[in-house]
C-alpha cells in the first residue's frame, strides 16, 4: 500500500493548550479515509493541516513520499479539494464560485467551460446556475461547494462532514461517486463524520479523533481510569493490559474487537466480563449492542450473529476482548 | 474624585455666567469696517482707547468694503470705517448713512515679484502699468470681494480700457492678508493698500513695483448708520465714536501708528 | 423673513437656469473631491487590507492612531501642507500651492485615515471562512487580495463614499491650499464661505442648496451600501 500522508510526531498548540497530538497515523493514497469525532476534538486543525493551510508547532509531513516543509504549502494547496463543514460561497453567481478556482490556476476559456458543463451536469445544478449563491438553501450551497471543489480534479478530496444538509439520494450518489473518483482517478479522499457506520462502511482507514488523539481506530469504548501495574482500574473494573505500555489516562478499545457469548469463553483472552444486555439497535447492516458489566461496553455484530447468539435485551452475556486491542493514551 | 469635577463645573459655570452679565451690561458699539484697517493692526491701537474714551466695547467686523455697506444697508452695524469713495457716495445719496467724515488716507500700491517680468517698473503711468500686467507674462492676484480695494482695482482697469480675464487674472474673493500671501507664493502682481502692506512686509517677497500716482489716492471715511432708516442703531454711541477717532486724540494715534519706522495712515482731520 | 424668501426665490432660479458660474463651481468640487478619494482609496484599502490581515508590533497603537485622525481637522491638514507647498516649504519648488492638485492632495491626506480604518473594518468583518476558502482555491497573496475586494465590494464602496462626502463638504483645506481663485479652484465650500461677503447671498445660497443635495445623494448612497454590505 502506498500512503498519500504520513505524519509523524505532530504537536498543534493553541497557546500553551494542546488542541491536536498525533504520534504516527498513515493515510493511504487512492482510497477513502475516515475521521470519526466529536466537534472540538481538533478535525478542523486536522483537516487544515492536511490541506496544507496549517502547519503544526512541530512534527514531520510526507505527502506522496516527499517530505513537506513549511514553505511548500503554498505551492501543494492546489493539489488538494477542500469543502470545510459550513462552506463559504463567494457572493457571486453559482457559476462564478465554481469557476473561480479554474481561473486562479489560469486555465484557458475554453477549458473552462468544457469543465464547467460537465460538472454542472454531474451535479445537476443548471436551474439553479445563474442564481446568485447568497440564499441557496444548506443543500444547495453543500452541493455548489462539493462542484467547486471536484471541478479542479484535485488529487486529494478533504470533506468535513460532507452528508449534513444533504437529502438521502444525493448523499448516496455522493457516496458512489467518491468511490468512483478513487478507483477511477486514483484520488485519496479524506472525510469527517460523526456517524460511525457511515464510516466503516465507506471507508476503507478510519480513525478516531478523542481530545485531540487520533487512534487508528472506530473507537467506541472509552474509559478513563489509571495504570496499576498490568491492569487498567476504572473504578468499576479492571481492565488487563499488555506490559511496557505507556502509561495513559483513557483506554479505548475498538467495538469490533469485542467477543459475545451466552457462556464464558475458553480462550487466550484475558478479559472476560459478564453483563447484561441494555439496549440494541439495527443501523442499516449492522446490530449495536449495548452491555453493562459495570462500565457499558458498545459492540457491534451482524444481524445473523445477533440471531446465532440467541439473546435480547436483558439477558446476561459475556463480553472478552484481548489485552493487547486495547489503546492507552 | 466626582465630587472634585462637580465643585470644578460649578465654579466654571458661576465663572461663565459672571463673564456673561459683565459682557451683556456692556454697551457694544458694532463697527464694520475694511480688512486693510484690521489687518494693518491700526484698529488694535485706536480701538483701545476710543472704548476707554466711550466707556463702550467696540465690536469689530472686518470685511470688504461692499459687504460693510450691506451690512450697513441692513443695519446689523452702527458705523462703518471704509475706503470706497464711490459706493459711500452712493450709500448716503440712498439715505442709509446720515453722516460721512473723512477720517484718513493712504495709497494703493502695485506689488510684484522682484524679477518683475512684466517690467512695470518702468511704466510711465498707472493705465501704462495695467496694461503691462495685462500682458499675461505673469499673473495678477485680485480680491475679487468687492472690497474698497476690488473697486479700486476694477476702476484702474476701466481707466487702462482693459477687460480682465484669462489664465493670469486669479479672482480669490478673500482678504487683503491673504491675497498679499497669495500673490507672494504665486510670484504675481497685486494691488494692495500700503498700510496692510507694510503690516506683512516681513513675511513677503513681494515689491512696491509702482506707487505715488495721483490715482492710487485711498481715502477713508466713517459713516454714520441713518437712525431714520435702522432706529435701533447706537446713533449717540456711533458719534461719539466718530468725534474720537477724528478729533485730537485719535488723529494723533493714526499718525503715530508705524510699522518699522513707516507711517501706515496720514491724519486728514488734524494734520 | 420676505427678504429670506426672495433670497431663496433667487437661488432656486440660478440652480434651475443652469447658471454657468454656479455649475462651473459644482464641477470643480465634484472632481477634486473624485480625484482626492480615488487617491486616498488607492493607497488606503490595499492598507486596511494588509492591517486587517497581518499581525505586527504596535497594531493596537496604528488603530488607535486612524481612529484619531478619522476626526483630522481640516485646517491642520491645511496648515501642515501649505508649510510644504508654499514657495519658501521643502516642496515649494513644486509650485503647487494654489492649483487644484493641493487641494487634492489635502483632501488625499485627510481622508485616507477614513478609507484606511474602514477598509480594516471591512476586512475584519469579513466572514472568518472567506480567507480559508481562498487559501484552499490555492490563490496567491494578491489573488486572494482580489478575491477580498470583489467580496467586500459594498463595505468598500460604503468608505468611499464616506470619505467623498467628506472631502466634498470640507472648507478648510481648499481655502487654505486652493485659494479660492475664480475657474481655477473655487469649490462649492469656499463660494460660499468668501463670495458671500460679496453680499451675493443668493449665490452663495444656491451652492449651499447644491451642497445640500450633493451631501444627501451620498448619504443615500452611503447607506444603500451600507445595507447591501449587511
Amino acid at each position: 500500500m502506498t500512503w498519500a500522508y504520513e505524519l509523524r510526531d505532530a504537536r498543534f498548540d493553541y497557546g500553551a493548550e494542546p488542541v491536536l497530538r498525533i504520534d504516527e497515523i498513515r493515510i493511504a493514497r487512492a482510497g477513502i479515509t475516515a475521521l470519526v469525532g466529536p466537534n472540538g476534538s481538533g478535525k478542523s486543525t486536522l483537516l487544515n493541516h492536511l490541506a496544507f493551510l496549517a502547519w503544526p508547532g512541530r512534527g514531520s509531513l510526507r505527502f506522496h513520499d516527499r517530505e513537506i516543509g513549511a514553505a511548500d504549502f503554498r505551492q501543494y494547496r492546489r493539489r488538494v479539494g477542500y469543502v470545510q463543514q459550513k462552506p463559504y460561497l463567494f457572493h457571486a453567481s453559482v457559476r462564478d464560485n465554481i469557476e473561480l478556482g479554474l481561473r486562479i490556476r489560469g486555465i484557458d476559456q475554453a477549458a473552462r467551460r468544457e469543465r464547467m458543463q460537465k460538472i454542472i451536469r454531474e451535479f445537476d445544478l443548471d436551474a439553479i446556475a445563474d442564481r446568485q449563491a447568497h440564499g441557496l438553501s444548506g443543500g444547495e450551497a453543500q452541493k455548489v461547494a462539493l462542484a467547486r471543489a471536484l471541478v479542479l480534479q484535485p488529487e486529494v478530496l478533504i470533506l468535513d462532514e460532507p452528508f449534513n444538509h444533504l437529502d438521502k439520494t444525493f448523499r448516496l450518489s455522493l457516496e458512489d461517486r467518491l468511490r468512483e473518483i478513487v478507483l477511477r482517478d486514483a484520488a485519496t479522499v479524506i472525510l469527517t463524520t460523526h456517524d460511525q457506520f457511515l464510516a466503516q462502511t465507506l471507508s476503507n482507514q478510519v480513525f478516531s479523533l478523542i481530545d485531540g488523539h487520533l487512534l487508528p481506530l472506530a473507537a467506541m469504548n472509552l474509559f478513563s481510569g489509571r495504570c496499576s501495574g498490568d491492569r487498567f482500574v476504572t473504578g468499576k473494573l479492571e481492565i488487563a493490559i499488555p506490559p511496557h505500555l505507556p502509561a495513559g489516562n483513557r483506554l479505548a478499545i475498538e467495538a469490533n474487537q469485542l467477543v459475545l457469548s451466552k457462556e464464558p469463553l475458553e480462550s487466550s483472552m484475558r478479559n472476560r466480563f459478564q453483563g447484561r444486555i441494555l439496549r440494541l439497535s439495527d443501523e442499516d447492516l449492522w446490530i449495536h449492542v449495548t452491555i453493562d458489566a459495570g462500565e457499558q461496553f458498545h459492540a457491534v455484530i451482524t444481524p445473523a450473529a445477533l440471531k446465532d447468539l440467541g439473546v435480547s435485551i436483558g439477558d446476561a452475556v459475556w463480553v472478552s476482548f484481548k489485552s493487547t486491542s486495547v489503546h492507552l493514551f | 474624585m466626582k465630587n472634585i469635577m462637580n465643585k470644578i463645573l460649578h465654579a466654571v459655570l458661576i465663572a461663565m455666567l459672571a463673564w456673561s452679565g459683565i459682557a451683556l451690561a456692556e454697551d457694544h458699539l458694532r463697527l464694520a469696517t475694511t480688512t486693510s484697517t484690521a489687518d494693518s493692526g491700526l484698529l488694535e491701537v485706536l480701538n483701545p482707547a476710543a472704548e476707554a474714551a466711550l466707556g463702550a466695547k467696540i465690536d469689530v467686523i472686518a470685511v470688504g468694503s461692499g459687504k460693510a455697506l450691506k451690512l450697513g444697508e441692513n443695519g446689523d452695524v452702527d458705523v462703518l470705517l471704509v475706503h470706497d469713495p464711490e459706493a459711500e457716495e452712493k450709500f448716503v445719496t440712498a439715505g442709509f448713512g446720515s453722516d460721512r467724515q473723512p477720517v484718513m488716507h493712504n495709497d494703493f500700491i502695485l506689488l510684484g515679484p522682484t524679477a518683475d517680468p512684466a517690467g512695470v517698473r518702468q511704466a510711465t503711468d498707472i493705465s501704462d502699468a495695467m496694461r503691462r500686467i495685462s500682458g499675461g507674462v505673469a499673473s495678477f492676484v485680485s480680491r475679487g470681494d468687492e472690497s474698497g480695494t476690488h473697486q479700486k482695482e476694477l476702476r484702474l482697469w476701466r481707466a487702462a480700457q482693459i477687460e480682465p480675464s484669462g489664465r493670469w487674472y486669479l479672482s480669490v474673493g478673500q482678504g487683503m492678508g491673504a491675497v498679499l500671501k497669495i500673490a507672494d507664493d504665486k510670484l504675481a502682481y497685486t494691488l494692495a493698500d500700503r498700510g496692510t502692506y507694510l503690516a506683512l512686509r516681513g513675511q513677503l517677497e513681494l515689491e512696491v513695483v509702482f506707487a505715488d500716482a495721483e490715482e492710487l489716492f485711498n481715502p477713508y471715511h466713517v459713516i454714520l448708520i441713518d437712525p431714520a432708516k435702522h432706529p435701533h442703531v447706537k446713533h449717540e454711541l456711533a458719534r461719539k465714536y466718530s468725534e474720537f477717532i477724528r478729533g485730537e486724540a485719535g488723529q494723533k494715534i493714526i499718525r503715530d501708528f508705524k510699522i518699522d519706522g513707516e507711517t501706515l495712515f496720514h491724519p486728514d482731520v488734524i494734520h | 423673513m420676505d427678504y429670506f424668501i426672495e433670497t431663496l426665490a433667487a437661488a432656486l432660479r440660478l440652480i434651475i437656469s443652469a447658471d454657468r458660474e454656479i455649475y462651473a463651481i459644482v464641477w470643480t468640487s465634484i472632481w477634486i473631491a473624485v480625484a482626492s478619494v480615488g487617491i486616498a482609496s488607492l493607497l488606503g484599502i490595499p492598507l486596511g487590507l494588509l492591517v486587517a490581515f497581518r499581525e505586527f508590533p504596535g497594531k493596537r497603537l496604528l488603530l488607535q492612531g486612524l481612529n484619531t485622525l478619522m476626526a483630522l481637522p481640516t485646517v491642520v491638514v491645511g496648515l501642515v501642507l501649505y508649510g510644504f507647498f508654499t514657495r519658501h516649504g521643502p516642496l515649494g519648488n513644486w509650485g503647487i500651492l494654489y492649483t487644484p492638485l493641493a487641494i487634492v492632495s489635502g483632501q488625499a491626506v485627510l481622508i485616507l485615515p477614513i478609507l484606511w480604518n474602514m477598509s480594516i473594518t471591512a476586512a475584519a468583518g469579513a466572514d472568518p471562512r472567506l480567507g480559508l476558502t481562498c487559501q484552499s482555491l490555492g490563490a496567491s497573496g494578491l489573488q486572494q487580495g482580489l478575491i477580498f475586494l470583489s467580496e467586500l465590494r459594498f463595505a468598500l464602496m460604503a468608505a468611499v463614499v464616506a470619505g467623498f462626502g467628506r472631502a466634498i463638504g470640507e472648507v478648510g483645506i481648499a481655502m487654505m491650499l486652493g485659494g479660492n481663485i475664480e475657474g481655477f479652484t473655487r469649490t462649492m465650500t469656499t463660494a460660499i464661505a468668501l463670495e458671500t461677503s460679496k453680499g451675493e447671498f443668493e449665490f452663495g445660497l444656491a451652492l449651499g442648496l447644491l451642497l445640500l443635495l450633493v451631501a444627501f445623494i451620498v448619504n443615500l448612497l452611503l447607506q444603500y451600501f451600507q445595507r447591501l454590505a449587511r
